[in-house]
């Protein structure tokens, strides 16, 4: 069967998931999250059923590079200065503080357990090991701000914790995206055979992300056609992948640049963010369709890597928390768990494995890095939600905010209740911030 | 876009995948990651060169198929660039786009196939493919045949069979248009009609017939090129078996997308994509395994979207999503389509495509001639529509392919010759087909014949125009004679009793005296009821007609206008063969239809004309009241304006009426004649398809004729109340004038008069005295010149003196002041501006709360009905009150209240020059005697002292004189001001008129068109832009304040004093922006008038120290307050205005000036009230002030110190007066900080004060506060700007790029309290230079512009040191300077001269030689000069 068939039936699956889980479940789908797409993905992929092929997937690549730009630039075109700057006081030093110690703790634990050859020969160069370190260490650090937004909504929670908490997950979520793109950058440097230093490949890096910025920008001007906003996101989107690609960057890391200077420089964000808001949702679910179909189960034991990641995340994410909290005690002196509430860490994970397992190419560790973070996804996704509303109702802050409920009805335009002239569907119906990293909860 | 930024964007776009590729270096990453880069560049680069395109008049689709030219594998082989930027393997792999493209393609065509103007013009799309199958063989076939056997030969072509072979299939493919560039170019023209549809309808069933013919040429082909071979149907069969699949299947596709719009509906695009895939890959899986079962996808997706676009509700539904869909594969489509054409082929047979084309073309403008004179279209039309034919892309390529399948052995040579001609066709098509859109819009189309022409306007071109023959059977004439009668009767009640009554009524308007009747509308009411019974009349008459008449067929061939095929004429050829003579005509239906359709609709418009006349009429009488408005009317001319108008209107209307009547008999009569032959179309003549419209135009008769009424109120409305308005404007006008008239009578010439006689006796005095005529400089001679200068003269006593003293007493003790003061007293209780005052507010009106107006400017021209006419309902009486009672009001009160400190000052001036010339001088005489000098000293002095002061009273009363004229005159000024800006606002808000004062629309218009001229001339020439804009930016970057600052500080440019003084100018608000501002608020914003008590905000500190330090004074605890601040700061106001709250007008205000330089003179102004006026020295002042006491506020002692030893010694002995009087006298002094911070080391100024109050800079807030006072009592609101200059920053406007009103205004206010330094006068002043607009009820502003005095240093020290003295001392003449700075008079002639041409010194008064600080940089002089270590700083001055 044609590729381009299977990707249209792949793309409707995923848009027909996305519509029965939110008129199945509605808003409560955080329990099950990213897990059903990643075992359908497992189910479809050569390992179960052998619809994506292994030639099928390799040919897909480019695409899942799009996939992973686009959720990439969704991140970056969040990143408003002005507003930014409302956030609380502090978070952005707690969730610096939390982030950096997390993830030195477990970059430093994988890097020691990959050097010292514990688990034999995974990878060659120190260079490899160090990437797959740092990939591990920043996928740690990934939170996912829906999960908090959900869990305090449905908690009803308000206080410094409630109000600081999103706001570091983002901000910690964006520093690993960057980290992860400088580090590859720095890593495909070292990896080239030429001359130019590691640091000139960040900053290629960097201006190639701004320069797709301005060109939008410039491309865009001060029209606010709907049509000519299409064209032009799919345009950088592709050509910001499509580069990524080829330099063997990270379309996640060259996309969110642009987001943010498309987010800072032009005057058609709140359009853009309007208009890819429908598309978050089936873009995640391509994303971890295709994540768990090239997945490959790694030998037994290996299964120490990801098992252990999970385990040494949890220490390590209350570990960061609390060296947050000492330098801004002002959100939380009394919630011994707090790194609890960082726990969920959404499809962006699945993006950050997906993306290193191309670049690095398919072996051992690759297959290592990508299975631990994706487990580590799935294992966290379970019980992230109770964890964070423990923490929660240890702040004493769950149940303050009153339940208010709007005079009016949303307006659903028939009786099925989720369409409008434009082929909209009423995603909204889901707490709204729910996809703003993408994950499906 | 503009030009430059499409440019931008193709270079840093070619400059990415350059350095992409650059950078990519030896990664081998496999070529898909190139792929989706390039598909991403593909759309970027190609939308943005069709936009280029777009720019320069061509379509869109050209641009992307140039922007793939340009950028493909074949062009960059030709330039020898290696790796293009689009390398084959890239262009290859986007082909996968091409299925989908073609898909949508396809589903757009058949959305836009109407099927109702398909119908419509059948006969033309049949007529012209039946020419262009056989032409196109046999010209484009024939002629490349032709070409290639004689001067084209075809490299590897030589056998006839061969090159026939390839005829034939050129010949079937130059027959297809593109869909996909029709559709393309049409949408984006937006250009729709008869050649749209028609081209659309061509490309979709040309595509057909294009299968078709390939089909044939590829059989015929085979047996031509193949011995032996035979012809064969079976492709026949298979294509015709295809086709039938197609469209079934095609309809079925078509009835899922419309079963799930109609029930699931979401995600259409996903659907679109689906269907599009899906189908394509079916077609492809059944070619593989199923011989018979196998359908066309073109034809499959044009049946769906013809089905969804004919035959659901879902047609436009479907077009959005498709079109989101559709735009970026189709960028890319025709991108890879320009991308794949082989360039050098294309050059290399260029001679026999470009022949090729241009026979092609020629068969298309034959068969579309041909074709369109067979249908019956117009010759204009016909040859207009082979342009748009021309067209071809991806369906010819794609058909190419299967001739090149179909002929494997001339697959090379058929591309060789067809490639380039398609490649032609695809550049050159869609310019030619946008240009027959475009002509095609001018063309009139021929409706085509059995049109139903029941809508036709009378005017319109009908075949029955000039029919007056009538039909020749007596019982259908009988009929016909019968309704000519009833319409005849009805024009001529609508002439006799409509028209002449109501143009009788009009006159009667004309004629009316009573000024509100001339303004009322005629009623169109009974109007209206009276159209509607001639309807209903007419309609009983033509009930009387027999139903149905039996008559003979009328004589001529009928049949002549209609070709052949015509079945209608065809059957009644075939009826009257078999000897059929005779016809039923259902003579009352028809006559019903005919008639009723016809002149229904004209009755309805006969009443919206008249309605529209009477509203024009009305508009025109509101016009000529409002241009009256101020100047003499001239009824003559306006009564024959307005019966020009009745008259002509009347007589167009009767035109009307006759030309319908007339053209409705004609066609009555055409259509009984030829009822029931093929030339009338049987619909016409039935009645259901007029009755609805008949129906429809009585209803409207009924709804109008009130709708017209309560418009025409509206019209009415707005003349009554500019008449109501106009007439209390005069009675205020003359009520004004009355009073100014009084005011200047008795007030104005009185004390003008007075004032002539003090002065008259004071120069009588003077000359008595022997006082030296003043000569030029006098004013600058120290006080022992002038004494030496007076003392010159001998001969006079001092029996002389006291007589003169007498004399003086008696005109102005007892003369002038009583006077003065008796007026003023009766002009506060009982002056005519007191009268004036309650006149106006007595004649206010009383005016409706609400009333619905229709807004001046209204096009009349352009009311068509009732219902055009917009209506506003008003707030009236609000207005009203709002301008006159409360601006208005308010506004002569202010000037009542100026009047009355005008005379107030005058008494003050006059009292003083009385006790100085009488008591003070007596006193002063009698003190020299008491200090024992013998006869002729005290002589000598005494006179030497009379003179001295005589001659300082004489240029007080000169001066005096000149001012209260000039204030004088202000006061009509205000007066008359007041009440125009109130009259202008009302019209304004209430009846919509434009702005009166409309200069600062017009310039920024004017400036913003020149802008957009400049702006398009620059863009013609894009080197000549890039150039411009280059410098542009150096001069931007070299022409930067910060750049000119660093260049003029450095000393590498000097500024001229041209700049200088413009910097210096723009710091004030110029002539132009006071004037243009309503005066009410200009006034208010004038920095002169800090006075008020509305600058009392945000000075509680500064007002409770005052009102603590005079309650101390009260209790018997000496107190004397100092109060410091910069000029303009408000420190005087402040203190001023707390001092009369406290004290009432009890409150001396001495304000000192340079002519106070002198003991006598500066005691002389301080004993301003009894006892006190006659010391001539400090002791004798000292004893009055102790006996008298009083409350003392002290202004301007600055002016007294020269920095001389002389005048310090003076300023210590008023400290000391001070410091001796202060239990008696509450002495509050206002000092400059400057000077304060000079003379506290030099006399320990700050010792002789027990309280000290200090007038900060204002902060923002309170500046912001100072401002909106001002403007709330001015009745303006502020719109604060949303950029202020400083944010032009990149970085600064990111970060604050939405902001909130209150951001705005915070912004504004931080920027003006930054600019200002706080200082009131300055920040003033500011704000007004930051006035944009004065808009009815608001004042918008924009950025704070501060002309920055980078020049200063080179001044030079000089300048700086004249500058400081001028800071500290105020007004200077020469020689003053000369004294303090001991300088040579060339040096200082010198700073003087520069400080004059850069204008920061300006002569105090005209006529006078001191020069003085110009105050609006007082301020900012200061602090440069403080910096400069000119003046003393806060600090320093601290230490």
């Amino acid at each position: 069967m044609d590729t381009s068939l299977i990707l249209i039936i792949v793309l409707t699956f995923a848009f027909a998931a996305t519509r029965l889980e939110v008129m199945l479940l509605g808003d409560k789908t955080s329990l099950l999250a990213s897990l059903e797409y990643l075992l359908i993905g497992i189910l479809v992929g050569p390992l179960v059923l052998g619809v994506l092929g292994p030639e099928r997937i390799t040919s897909l690549e480019p695409l899942l590079a799009v996939v992973t730009g686009f959720v990439g630039f969704l991140v970056g075109l969040s990143l408003s200065v002005s507003e930014l700057r409302d956030r609380p006081p502090g978070t952005f030093r707690f969730a610096l503080s939390t982030g950096l110690v997390t993830s030195l703790l477990v970059g430093g634990a994988a890097f020691a357990l990959f050097a010292t050859g514990t688990l034999g020969r995974l990878g060659g160069s120190t260079e490899t090991l160090l990437m797959a370190s740092a990939t591990l260490g920043l996928g740690a650090i990934i939170t996912s701000g829906a999960a908090i937004d959900a869990a305090v909504t449905q908690s009803r929670a308000r206080g410094p914790v409630s109000d600081a908490l999103p706001h570091a997950a983002r901000m910690v979520r964006v520093v690993a995206i960057i980290g992860f793109g400088l580090a590859l950058a720095s890593y495909r440097g070292r990896a080239a055979d030429d001359s130019v230093d590691a640091l000139v490949w960040d900053g290629i890096a960097i201006f190639g992300g701004v320069l797709l910025g301005v060109i939008f920008h410039v491309f865009v001007g001060n029209e606010r056609d709907r049509g000519k906003l299409f064209v032009a996101t799919i345009g950088v989107v592709a050509l910001g992948s499509g580069i990524a690609e080829a330099l063997q960057f990270s379309p996640l890391f060259i996309n969110l640049v642009a987001g943010a200077v498309i987010a800072n420089i032009s005057k058609a964000r709140p359009d853009l963010m309007a208009a890819d808001e429908r598309l978050r949702r089936p873009v995640i679910v391509v994303l971890l369709l295709l994540a768990g179909a090239t997945w490959k189960p790694i030998a037994g034991p290996l299964w120490v890597v990801p098992i252990g990641f999970v385990v040494l995340r949890v220490v390590a994410l209350r570990i960061g928390a609390r060296a947050g909290v000492g330098l801004v005690p002002s959100i939380d002196d009394h919630t011994p768990r707090l790194g609890n509430a960082l726990l969920s860490q959404g499809a962006i994970v699945a993006a950050v494995a997906i993306n290193y397992h191309q670049v690095v190419g398919p072996s051992p560790l690759a297959d290592t890095v990508l299975t631990t973070l994706l487990l580590s996804a799935v294992v966290n996704e379970l019980w992230a939600a109770p964890a964070l509303k423990r923490v929660l109702l240890d702040a004493g802050e769950s149940g303050r905010r009153p339940i208010v409920r709007s005079p009016v009805r949303p307006a659903r335009s028939d009786g099925h209740g989720h369409h409008d002239d434009h082929g909209h569907h009423d995603d909204h119906d889901a707490p709204s911030s729910s996809a703003d990293e993408g994950a499906p909860a | 876009m503009s030009l430059m930024r499409r440019f931008l964007v193709l270079a840093l776009l070619i400059a990415t995948m350059f350095g992409m590729q650059w950078l990519k270096g030896g990664l081998g990453q496999g070529s898909l990651a190139i792929t989706f880069a390039a598909i991403g560049f593909v759309v970027l680069a190609a939308y943005a060169m069709a936009e280029l395109a777009s720019a320069v008049g061509l379509p869109r689709v050209t641009g992307y198929i140039v922007a793939g030219l340009g950028l493909g594998p074949s062009a960059a082989a030709m330039m020898g660039l290696s790796p293009p930027i689009l390398t084959e393997a890239a262009v290859g792999d986007m082909k996968v786009f091409n299925g989908l493209a073609l898909a949508l393609i396809a589903l757009e065509a058949g959305l836009e196939l109407n099927l109702e103007a398909l119908r419509r013009f059948k006969r033309t799309l049949s007529s012209i493919i039946l020419f262009k199958m056989p032409l196109s063989w046999l010209m484009v076939g024939g002629g490349f045949v032709a070409l290639a056997l004689t001067v084209m030969p075809v490299p590897g072509v030589t056998e006839f069979g061969h090159i026939l072979a390839i005829g034939l299939v050129v010949g079937a493919l130059s027959v297809g248009t593109s869909p996909a560039v029709s559709i393309a170019v049409i949408s984006e023209s937006g250009i729709k009609g008869k050649v749209a549809d028609l081209v659309l309808g061509f490309a979709v069933f040309k595509d057909v017939v294009m299968v078709i013919m390939i089909a044939v040429a590829i059989a015929v082909g085979t047996i031509l090129i193949t011995d032996g071979a035979a012809f064969d149907a079976g492709p026949f069969l298979k294509l015709l078996k295809k086709v039938f699949f197609s469209a079934v299947f095609g309809g079925v596709i078509g009835g899922l997308l419309v079963a799930w719009m109609r029930w699931v509906r979401w995600e259409i695009i996903l659907i679109l994509l689906v269907v599009a895939y899906g189908v394509n890959s079916f077609s492809a899986y059944l070619h593989d395994v199923h011989s018979t079962f196998q359908f066309k996808p073109l034809l499959l997706f044009i049946t769906a979207g013809f089905v969804v676009g004919n035959f659901s509700r879902y047609g436009h539904a479907l077009h959005k999503p498709l079109g989101l869909l559709a735009l970026p594969v189709f960028v890319i489509f025709f991108t890879t389509a320009g991308a794949g054409l082989n360039l050098e082929a294309t050059i290399a047979m260029l001679p026999l495509a470009c022949s090729l084309f241009a026979i092609r073309a020629l068969m298309m403008y034959l068969s579309a001639r041909w074709g369109g004179k067979l249908a019956g279209e117009t010759t204009a039309f016909s040859n207009n529509l082979w342009l748009g034919f021309i067209s071809q892309a991806g369906v010819a390529l794609v058909l190419l392919k299967v001739a090149q399948d179909g002929l494997p052995a001339l697959a090379a040579e058929l591309e060789l010759v067809a490639f380039p001609l398609i490649t032609l066709n695809l550049l050159i098509g869609p310019i030619l087909l946008r240009v027959a859109l475009k002509r095609g819009q001018g063309i009139d189309v021929a409706p085509p014949p059995g049109d139903s022409d029941a809508d036709a306007g009378p005017t319109a071109a009908t075949p029955w125009s000039g029919f007056d023959d009538g039909p020749i059977e007596p019982a259908l004439a009988d009929v016909l004679g019968e309704t000519t009668a009833a319409l005849d009767a009805l024009g001529q009640d609508l002439r006799t009793r409509l028209l002449a009554g109501w143009r009788e009524a009009g006159q009667q308007r004309l004629d009316a005296t009573a000024e509100g009747d001339r303004f009322k509308p005629a009623e169109l009411k009974p109007a209206a009821a009276f159209l509607r019974g001639r309807a209903r009349k007419l309609r009983d008459s033509i009930a009387q007609l027999p139903v149905a008449v039996k008559a003979g067929l009328p004589d001529g061939d009928l049949t002549a206008e209609h070709g052949a095929l015509h079945l209608p004429t065809t059957l009644f050829r075939l009826r009257r063969s078999l000897g059929k003579t005779s016809r039923r005509v259902d003579t009352r239906a028809l006559v019903r239809t005919r008639v009723e359709g016809r002149v229904l609709p004209m009755l309805a418009e006969v009443l919206d004309r008249i309605g529209g006349i009477e509203a024009a009429r009305i508009d025109l009488q509101d016009r000529q009241q409002r241009q009256a408005r101020g100047a003499a009317r001239n009824p003559e001319a306006e009564r024959r304006e307005l019966e020009t108008l009745l008259d002509t209107a009347q007589a167009d209307l009767e035109r009307h009426i006759e030309t319908t009547l007339e053209s409705t008999i004609q066609d009555v009569a055409y259509h009984l004649h030829y009822a029931e032959t093929p030339r009338i179309d049987s619909k016409a003549i039935q009645f259901p398809s007029v009755s609805r419209q008949s129906q429809e135009q009585l209803k409207r008769l009924e709804r109008d004729g009130v709708a017209w009424d309560d418009a025409l109120a509206a019209v009415m409305a707005r003349a009554e109340l500019r008449h109501q308005l106009l007439l209390v404007e005069q009675d205020m006008d003359s009520v004004c004038e009355n009073a100014i008239d009084a005011w200047s009578e008795g007030q104005r010439d009185i004390l003008l008069s007075l004032v002539t006689s003090v002065r008259d006796a004071v120069v009588d005095a003077c000359a008595a005295l022997g006082v030296p005529e003043p000569a030029e400089g006098e004013a600058s001679r120290s006080g022992e010149e002038l004494a030496a200068a007076l003392t010159s003269s001998a001969g006079t006593t001092l029996e002389d003196v006291y007589a003169q003293i007498a004399r003086l007493d008696e005109v102005l003790n007892q003369g002038a002041l009583p006077r003065i003061a008796d007026f003023r007293l009766s002009s506060e209780s009982q002056g005519p501006l007191v009268k004036l005052e309650q006149l106006v507010t007595e004649r206010i009106p009383e005016v409706d709360e609400k009333t619905a107006i229709a807004p001046t400017g209204l096009d009349m021209s352009a009311v068509e009905g009732p219902e055009t006419v917009t209506r506003e309902v008003m707030p009236v009486s609000a207005i009203v009150d709002k301008y006159l009672v409360g601006e208005l009001a308010w506004s002569l009160a202010e000037t009542r209240a100026e009047d009355e400190e005008i005379v107030a000052r005058l008494e003050q001036r006059v009292g003083e020059m009385a006790g100085s010339l009488t008591v003070g001088l007596k006193g002063a005489l009698e003190e020299m005697k008491e200090r024992g000098l013998d006869h002729s000293d005290h002589t000598r002095a005494g006179v030497a002292f009379a003179r001295e002061s005589m001659a300082r009273a004489r240029r007080i009363a000169d001066t005096l004189y000149q001012s209260l004229s000039e204030e004088f005159e202000t006061v009509p000024k205000a007066i008359r001001a007041s009440s125009e800006d109130a009259f202008v606002r009302i019209y304004q808000r209430l009846l919509g008129e434009p702005d009166a004062s409309p200069k600062p629309q017009q310039l920024r218009r004017e400036r913003l068109r020149r802008v957009a001229e400049t702006v398009v001339s620059k863009s013609k020439n894009a080197v000549r832009k890039v150039k411009e804009v280059t410098k542009t930016v150096r001069q931007r970057i070299t022409g930067s304040d910060m750049a000119e600052r660093a260049r003029l500080r450095s000393g590498s440019e000097h500024a001229d004093p041209s700049r200088m003084a413009r910097d210096v100018f723009a710091r004030e608000p110029s002539k132009d922006q006071v004037e243009r501002m309503p005066y009410v608020l200009a006034r208010l914003f004038s920095p002169s008038r800090l006075d008020t008590h509305h600058l009392l905000t945000g000075v509680d500190e500064q007002v409770n120290a005052l009102a603590a330090a005079y309650e101390r004074f009260e209790r018997g605890i000496p107190t004397a307050v100092v109060v410091q601040g910069d000029a303009g700061s408000g420190k005087t106001s402040m203190a001023r205005v707390t001092l009369r709250n406290l004290v009432g007008r009890r409150l001396e205000d001495v304000v000192l000036e340079a002519d106070h330089r002198s003991e006598a003179a500066l005691c002389e102004a301080l004993g301003i009230h009894g006892s006190a006026f006659a010391a001539r020295s400090f002791t004798s002042l000292q004893q009055a002030l102790l006996k008298e006491g009083g409350t003392i506020l002290l202004d301007g002692l600055e002016q007294v110190f020269v920095r001389n030893q002389e005048t310090l010694q003076l300023v210590r002995r008023l400290l000391s007066l001070i410091m001796a009087t202060r239990q008696r006298v509450f002495w509050v002094v206002s000092i400059d900080e400057p000077t304060m911070r000079l003379l506290e080391p030099l006399c320990d100024f700050s010792a002789y004060f027990t309280d000290h109050v200090e007038l900060p800079p204002f902060d923002a807030e309170q500046l912001g506060t100072l401002i909106e006072s001002r403007c709330r009592l001015a009745g303006f609101d502020i719109e604060w700007p949303t950029v202020a200059s400083r944010d032009r920053n990149l970085l600064l406007r990111l970060a604050r790029r939405r902001q909130t009103v209150q951001e705005q205004r915070t912004r504004f206010l931080r920027t003006l309290a930054k600019t200002s330094g706080g200082n009131a006068r300055d920040a003033l002043t500011q704000f007004m230079n930051a006035i944009v607009e004065v808009e009815s009820e608001a004042i918008r502003l924009g950025p704070i512009t501060v002309a920055p005095l980078s020049w200063f240093d080179q001044l030079g020290r000089d300048a700086h040191r004249l500058l400081a003295l001028h800071v500290l001392c105020g007004p200077l003449s020469f020689a003053e300077c000369q004294s303090s700075l001991l300088w040579a008079p060339p040096r200082l002639e010198a700073a003087k001269a520069r400080l004059l041409g850069a204008g920061l010194l300006v002569r105090e008064r005209s006529g006078t030689e001191r020069l003085k600080l110009r105050s609006h940089v007082w301020r900012v002089v200061t602090d440069a000069l403080i910096a400069r270590g000119e003046l003393l700083g806060p600090t320093k001055g601290g230490s």
